[in-house]
């Protein structure tokens, strides 16, 4: 059955081939006219007379011709001018002279202007005199389109009806065109009625529009670029226009998304600049994958990897693919939220798809736009600890050593002390064995400040210039951009350059092409390194390092033979971090697309394209000699390569047009080839002989490794759009795909939609009630795995041991038959206007299940395995989204004031695993868990809570000691937001505009390892008061009673025994923020001004981004830590805070000019 | 104007050229990583060489297990006798790379000998693990992709034992000296492919298991001893189960002795970990032993005191201002990993004999593994004669006392193996142990007696894992006694207990 789809499809394609041909042959360079003189009367009043005999058609129009102003033009080489005719009358006018040729000769006239151009009739119906002769007389117009306060509208669409021929209005409003005397032009603009005014004789037409009151003609972007009116959409899709992405900025665009459409939740990684985001469209639906959405660029699949991911442990983030996209180059972005608006997507869309709409040109003449932004980065929460007590045990010094410098004895700080539940400061002279060379230095507190004079001013610079224009026929947009970034850690730093280019033709009335390049250079430098592993995380080592301890000590982190030197062995001195671990990487990446569109007749259309995203990474990672850890001690360099390629191909054949007067339908019949191949070389140098050359020729030990993977997906589908009197809608979809990477390749799924316009049906004519639509749709979604999980063998591992290789078995059991994951969801919605536009509300329910989950579930150790992949287990995801945009004041030419919500609730449920397995791990750390358990939330936080009495109170080991732990885990939280919301103000006055952006996350939890640390080592702030400390509660007397304590401990007792003995409900806290995410306080030059300028537009704006946390939880205020921003971008690492980079505030200056 | 068509013509004969027309006919060989290797290619050899060396450098663990043997004694590591989890829990590294072999071998028998080998290791690897836990998988672990038991049950450590002492006997009678036999040549990294050393190897261990479960069931123990000391046994250091790391210019820093990476590394705690304990030391000073100086350099005042464990804050405050720490000859790059050595041997039918299961000489096999160890360690040979004429080097008292004497040697000769020593304390209640009276305490002021299981199996394999606990008198706890862990009285107390300090 495919095979013969693909047959037709190949036809289809062959008869576009023929149709290009077809065309070329024939020709219509007759079109091509020339310059008319200003002869402006009808032919019916043009009195000619010609000699009265049988003459050769030729001669006829010669005469015509020669006495006349007029030239003749021949259409088509069919028409025999030789042929003889006779005519009947031979003076008159010369409409009449023309109709009767027309009769005898069985050819049509037309006329324009000076024009008389020769057609062939062959068709009966055709040979109407009306129709065969045609008159057209164009004048000259010009005019101003203003909206209902008299405002010129720019960039209305004026057109001839019944012609391709229009324009577009300037800036102003004004417009200027041709058009037939006796014509009619259309003069449309989104969100007003179109209208239509007779020309006459009228040289200047002033058009006031209307706000469309009855239609809502908003225009989205859905699957394949398809436009469509918003009104006939049974999904949600929600919008992000360009310009809110590119004043107060992100480095990845990604995260410009935050707050600002529902049902979508964005967080940064702890990477840094250019590092990954994480975006989750409706929750995470499958356990074992990664829950992103795809990015769709004009049409086309990008790569969005994220090359080397960081992990709980460490590992540097060197970013996704969606943070190589400019801001500057996006005209909008579209949100696909539920499988229904990606079902055509396939398996790649199973989790929404984001579709990014370049600009482009569409008008007429140059047109040059400069946007310069500046911002600056500094920390917006800082750690903070507590500065009263130092080093060692007991709170007490008797775990001090002592040692004697210059005859005179000092109290030594022991190396091994990490810990601080020593003494209080006294100021007492100590000595710090391995910062010796400092002599006796006080033992005392450190100012606060300590840290923060760590980190500097990030900057981040970004220009980007594009000029576009076009002909009639074409069209073009070239931009360039530069982005340069200082991070607040210092010698870190990012750039991205990036290039695009399109260009778009009408080649014929029939084909249209279209070409894109947009080359990006990305260059990371001294990416910080992320995770538990305080050795080398810089934000990590920071939190280690007690207030005793000055951060100017150890600003000279080298002792004078070169080796490490710091406080402590380990972690890693910072300043060694930043100057002796650098990083570099630089990537270069070139998406392409070219498309053809050719319309075969008026009804169908077909659509080829070709897209490509290919870069290449190369990584550089260098640790001088002497840096601690493993294999780095000899000094080592890493370098990895990366090839990535991915290549998409479709032909779709679109047929469109009316089955009857009520009825009018599309169907689409395409298909889709994705290929992916994936190469990666990675070369690790060890022991270095030269110290500081880092080569590979200079290492003893090189261990190299190649990886490749690749992957294939062919599909074809199908959709079909019916639409009922334009109020009733009925959108159908199926795609096949054939996945390599599953078992059972092929799979199919379905989806429809249904949009009712109650307002259109119903003829409500009501101001309070302006629009109101229903929609409704079921889609089902696949899932493929990651390649190469099928089968199983041995891995040879690249070490060696006495010169003998090694291998091992590998450690996942590969599954028996792999399927594909399956989503099925249920959406209902509606989309209300009120108020003559002034309030509108959208608002959507869903409900989805994915089965057949994809997992790699983790096995008993004692199996042999760590894992076995396989099919097995359903995630449900139910929510409601609620967008709602309002203009409570708005008044011509002064005040406006509006205001968008948007609201989403979502719970993703899991509710079933495999038989025999009560749980899966996403992250496992020993301490606390992030699980999947069945009839839990997703990402449930699991590990062992106080022990409580009956009556509740917590039980305290028998000693009186410290606190003690159930015997068994359970639920500490889970990882979901209970509900997101996002508010913007916008008020503007004149040209002035100020917008503020509130982030709200209510709900959800974190573990915290960062608090388990500052308890577990006595620096967290809530330690500080450690006199009397009483571990307060019941010591279990085993007989059913309990008796309270009253014991004074020592202060590690109460707080670091907690972390040591694992209580992680102590550790778990509420993720609630409220944050002002964003303000941008901009100015627009008036026009008045600005005819003075060069310039067509002039903006400049103030603005902030990531401002301040007006609510986040006690415990996060306290130590200094932001409750965003995760360690890896995966779903469950939302609720796993590890040593994360202290969050950045941004403030800075946008200049937008264009001219 | 025709040159203008040639342009998107040719795109759209481009695009139509890269559309699918193929199916799925390449996808199996697509979705085949090029990198797998599969069983008919995989050389065996390169599975044992991973599991020789990587589970012989567990040998030397001076972590939790250093400290329960009395070895060592870290200053950094908190509460030494809490928090539960530290047995070797083996399976995904070594056990199941074993298994592989052994299905690999198993039909061919041109490969018995690799197939015995892989089988002996894999008895020495599991006799650590339930030596650790008590009950543990053992039958339903590490089977084939096809065959995988997710969820392995606990198999009693009677079964496991049994099924341990018969497969050492099994595989000691199929290897065979024959010269067409393929062995591992030089991948076996412990005997080099020698078939011989493989069969000593076999014998003694099963020596080992069967002293082992004597105190439990003295029949199985009786049967496997004198059906043993009839076999080939390690005689001489010269057939010692030894991995060397590889020295100082080893090119990759995994393969040198771990302590010495982590001096290299400069990582905390590294000189903590060559801090010994006070139960090597006053063992070593009591009788004079020349091993004193090759094992261990004396603290500043040059004086041989070891660290107690678990001292509450006051006596740490009061003990001995600075420790004895281990000789720099452990800290070498080059170190030998003993998985066996001839000593001990000697010690292992010194105690048969005491108790009766074997008719030799106590005294005289007391008095060689004495020997043996000296010369492993290079003492010279009139130093051994003193020591050996001294005392200490004839067994004297009631059989209780010449068990301890023979248990405290073979400790001292067994030193840098933890587990065996912590083992061996564990059955015997030798070298009793002086203990500090810091009170937050989950082991009873006692030695753990076996290792907590694994927090991983609770979440992955509950239900298993929750039966093997049930069985254990007192639940799965480190004072809970595992199968043979059934000596009546146990654990003696030292005869300085509740003295401070314990040395002087």
């Amino acid at each position: 059955m495919k095979l013969s789809v693909l047959r037709q499809l190949f036809m289809i394609s062959k008869y576009c081939v023929y149709g290009l041909i077809i065309q070329c042959i024939v020709g219509t360079s007759l079109l091509a006219s020339r310059e008319a003189s200003a002869q402006k009367q009808s032919i019916e009043k043009i009195n000619i007379s010609i000699e009265k005999r049988t003459k050769k058609l030729a001669d006829i129009l010669n005469q015509i011709s020669e006495s006349t102003d007029f030239e003749f033009a021949l259409n088509s080489k069919k028409i025999n001018l030789e042929k003889n005719i006779e005519l009947d009358q031979y003076t008159g006018s010369l409409g009449t002279i023309l109709r009767e040729i027309s009769d005898k000769a069985e050819i049509g006239f037309r006329r324009v202007n000076n024009n008389i151009f020769i057609r062939n009739i062959s068709k009966k119906g055709e040979r109407d005199h009306s129709f065969a002769v045609e008159e057209m007389l164009e004048v000259d117009i010009s005019g101003k389109v203003t909206d209902e306060n008299g405002q010129g509208l720019p960039g209305a669409t004026v057109v001839v009806k019944g012609l391709s021929t229009g324009t577009t209005s300037d800036l102003d409003g004004n417009y200027k065109m041709t058009a037939p005397d006796d014509g009619i032009i259309v003069v449309s603009y989104v969100g007003y009625v179109t209208q239509e005014v007779q020309v006459g004789a009228r040289s200047e037409i002033n058009i006031q529009m209307t706000p469309d009151a009855q239609q809502l003609s908003e225009i989205v972007v859905t699957a394949f670029g398809i436009e469509r009116e918003k009104k006939a959409l049974g999904y949600s899709v929600q919008e992000v226009s360009g310009d809110e992405l590119v004043e107060a900025r992100e480095i990845n665009v990604a995260n410009s998304l935050k707050g600002k459409v529902a049902g979508v939740f964005v967080n940064s990684s702890s990477g840094g600049p250019g590092g990954s985001s994480f975006v989750q469209i409706r929750g995470s639906s499958s356990l074992g994958g990664d829950n992103q959405p795809l990015y769709v660029v004009d049409g086309i699949p990008i790569s969005n990897d994220n090359l080397n991911q960081t992990n709980i442990f460490a590992g540097r983030d060197f970013g996704d693919g969606i943070k190589d996209i400019n801001p500057d180059d996006i005209e909008s972005i579209s949100v696909l939220k539920g499988p229904s608006a990606a079902a055509l997507y396939g398996s790649r869309g199973a989790n929404g798809v984001i579709l990014i709409t370049t600009k482009k040109s569409s008008k007429k003449g140059i047109g040059v736009s400069f946007n310069s932004n500046a911002t600056f980065e500094t920390i917006n929460v800082i750690p903070k600890f507590q500065n009263t007590y130092g080093p060692t045990y007991d709170d007490d010094d008797r775990s001090f050593e002592s040692t004697t410098i210059d005859g005179q004895t000092y109290d030594q700080i022991p190396s091994w002390a990490i810990d601080n539940w020593g003494p209080k400061f006294d100021d007492r002279l100590v000595v710090y064995p391995l910062l010796r060379d400092l002599g006796p230095v006080p033992y005392s507190a450190q100012p606060q400040d300590n840290i923060r004079n760590f980190y500097n001013t990030g900057s981040t610079f970004t220009n980007t210039i594009s000029v576009s224009g076009g002909a009639d026929k074409v069209s073009y947009r070239v931009s360039a951009s530069n982005m340069d970034n200082k991070g607040i850690i210092p010698n870190s730093e990012f750039k991205r350059r990036t290039f695009s280019a399109r260009f778009g033709a009408d080649v014929t009335d029939r084909l249209h092409i279209e070409a894109k390049a947009n080359f990006i250079n990305s260059i990371g430098v001294n990416r910080p390194i992320a995770g538990v592993s305080s050795g080398t995380n810089v934000a990590g080592s920071i939190n280690l390092i007690p207030q005793n301890i000055n951060l100017d000590w150890l600003k000279e982190y080298k002792n004078p033979d070169g080796s490490h030197r710091n406080w402590r062995a380990s972690p890693t001195n910072p300043y060694w971090i930043i100057n002796e671990m650098p990083s570099e990487d630089s990537r270069d990446r070139l998406i392409g697309l070219m498309s053809a569109n050719y319309k075969l007749t008026d009804w169908l259309n077909v659509q080829a394209r070709v897209g490509s995203d290919s870069y290449t990474e190369s990584q550089r990672q260098q640790y001088n000699q002497g840096t601690p850890g493993g294999s780095y001690v000899n000094g080592r360099v890493d370098f990895n390569q990366y090839r990535v390629n991915e290549l998409n191909t479709d032909v779709l054949v679109t047929a469109s047009g009316s089955l009857s007067e009520d009825f009018k339908g599309t169907l689409s019949v395409g298909s889709n080839r994705y290929t992916r191949s994936w190469e990666k070389v990675a070369t690790v140098g060890q022991n270095m002989d030269i110290p500081g050359l880092y080569t590979i020729e200079n290492a003893k030990l090189v261990i190299p490794s190649y990886d490749i993977i690749k992957k294939e997906i062919q599909s074809v589908y199908m959709t079909g759009q019916l639409a009922y009197k334009n109020y009733i809608f009925l959108d159908v979809t199926a795609r096949n795909d054939w996945s390599s990477t599953l078992s059972n390749y092929s799979f199919i799924y379905p989806s429809a939609s249904l949009s009712y316009a109650i307002t259109d049906a119903l003829k409500v004519d009501s101001e309070l009630l302006t629009f109101a639509k229903l929609r409704l749709s079921y889609a089902q979604a696949g899932n493929d795995a990651d390649p190469y999980k099928t089968k199983g063998g041995y891995n040879v591992q690249s070490q060696f041991f006495q010169g003998q290789r090694f291998a091992s078995i590998q450690g996942s059991v590969p599954p028996v038959n792999l399927k594909n994951e399956l989503s099925s969801s249920f959406e209902v919605g509606t989309d209300v206007r009120l108020f003559n536009n002034r309030v509108s509300i959208d608002f959507t329910y869903y409900s989805s299940k994915t089965s057949n989950q994809i997992l790699n579930v983790g096995l008993s150790e004692a199996s042999g395995y760590g894992s076995l992949f396989l099919n097995a287990g359903e995630v449900s995801n139910k929510g409601i989204e609620l967008f709602v945009s309002a203009t409570p004041i708005k008044s011509t030419n002064s005040l406006t004031w509006g205001i968008d919500v948007n609201f989403s609730k979502n719970n993703s449920k899991v509710e079933s695993l495999v038989d025999g397995i009560d749980r899966y791990n996403f992250i496992s750390t020993g301490n606390a868990s992030i699980v999947a358990i069945p009839g839990l939330p997703y990402g449930t936080i699991y590990g062992y809570k106080y022990k409580r009495s009956p009556d509740g109170e917590l039980v305290v080991h028998e000693s009186g000691d410290y606190y003690v732990r159930e015997d068994d885990q359970s639920v500490l939280g889970d990882v979901q937001p209970d509900w997101l919301a996002g508010v913007t103000n916008t008020l503007s006055f004149k040209g002035i505009s100020l917008s503020a952006l509130l982030d709200i996350r209510m709900g959800g939890e974190i573990y915290s390892w960062s608090r388990v640390d500052q308890n577990a080592k006595g620096t967290g702030v809530w330690t500080n008061n450690r006199d009397n400390l009483v571990v307060e509660g019941v010591i279990d007397n085993n007989d059913g009673t309990y008796t309270p304590t009253s014991k004074t401990v020592l202060s590690q007792n109460r707080f670091a025994q907690l972390s040591w003995g694992n209580i992680g409900e102590e550790f778990v806290l509420d993720a609630t923020y409220v944050s002002l995410r964003e303000v941008t306080l901009g100015y627009s030059l008036s026009k008045s001004i600005l005819s003075k300028t060069p310039f067509n537009s002039a903006k400049f704006s103030v603005v902030g981004r990531n401002l301040l946390y007006l609510y986040r939880d006690a415990k996060f205020e306290e130590m200094g830590i932001a409750p965003e921003s995760a360690f890896a971008p995966t779903a469950a690492a939302q609720g796993y805070e590890a040593f994360s980079m202290p969050t950045t505030r941004s403030l800075g200056f946008n200049l937008s000019l264009t001219f | 104007m025709k040159t203008i068509y040639k342009f998107p013509l040719a795109i759209i004969i481009a695009i139509v050229l890269f559309v699918p027309y193929s199916c799925t006919d390449g996808y199996d060989e697509l979705n085949t990583n090029p990198k797998l290797v599969t069983d008919d290619i995989i050389k065996p050899g390169l599975l044992f060489t991973k599991v020789l060396k990587e589970s012989s450098f567990e040998i030397l663990d001076q972590g939790r297990a250093g400290e329960y043997s009395g070895y060592s004694s870290r200053g950094d590591s908190g509460q030494p006798l809490s928090f539960g989890v530290f047995g070797p829990f083996n399976y995904t590294s070594h056990i199941v790379n074993l298994a592989a072999i052994i299905r690999l071998t198993d039909e061919d028998p041109a490969l018995v000998n690799m197939n015995a080998m892989a089988r002996i290791w894999k008895v020495w690897v599991f006799h650590r693990m339930t030596d650790a836990f008590g009950d543990i998988p053992y039958f339903d672990s590490a089977k084939s992709f096809e065959e995988v038991v997710t969820s392995p049950a606990y198999d009693t450590q009677e079964a496991i034992y049994k099924d341990l002492l018969n497969e050492l006997k099994e595989s000691a009678a199929q290897l065979s000296s024959d010269a067409g036999q393929t062995g591992f040549g030089a991948a076996d990294v412990l005997y080099g492919g020698d078939a011989d050393s493989w069969k000593r190897f076999a014998n003694s261990l099963r020596l080992r298991l069967a002293i082992r479960v004597r105190y439990t069931d003295q029949t199985l123990a009786q049967t496997h001893i004198s059906d043993v000391l009839s076999a080939p046994l390690i005689t001489s250091n010269g057939q010692n189960a030894t991995v060397t790391s590889e020295g100082e210019g080893a090119a990759s820093l995994v393969n040198t002795n771990p302590l010495y990476q982590n001096f290299i590394n400069g990582n905390a705690g590294a000189s903590n970990a060559t801090v010994v304990g006070i139960t090597l030391t006053e063992n070593l000073l009591s009788t004079a032993d020349p091993r004193m100086p090759v094992y261990l350099n004396p603290n500043i005042d040059d004086e041989y005191i070891g660290r107690a464990i678990n001292m509450d804050p006051d006596e740490k405050e009061n003990y001995a201002p600075s420790t004895a720490k281990l000789d720099d000859a452990f800290i070498q790059a080059e170190y030998d990993f003993n998985a066996m050595l001839a000593a001990e041997i000697s010690f292992l039918r010194a105690e048969a004999a005491l108790a009766g299961l074997s008719s030799e000489n106590a005294n005289n096999l007391f008095r060689e593994g004495i020997q043996l160890s000296m010369e492993q360690y290079g003492i010279d040979a009139g130093d051994i004669s003193t020591f050996l004429a001294s005392a200490a080097g004839t067994l004297t008292g009631t059989t209780e006392e010449q068990l301890e004497q023979i248990i405290v040697q073979k400790y001292l000769a067994l030193f840098g193996d933890s587990y065996e020593a912590w083992t061996e304390h564990r059955r015997t209640g030798y070298p009793r142990q002086w203990i500090g009276s810091l009170s937050a305490l989950d082991t009873d002021f006692a030695m753990p007696r076996r290792s907590a299981y694994p927090l991983s199996e609770y979440n992955l394999n509950g239900v298993n894992v929750k039966a093997a606990a049930a069985r254990l008198v007192g639940g799965d706890l480190l004072t809970s006694r595992i199968w043979w862990d059934t000596k009546p009285g146990v654990p003696f107390d030292h005869p300085k207990q509740g003295v401070f300090p314990p040395y002087d």
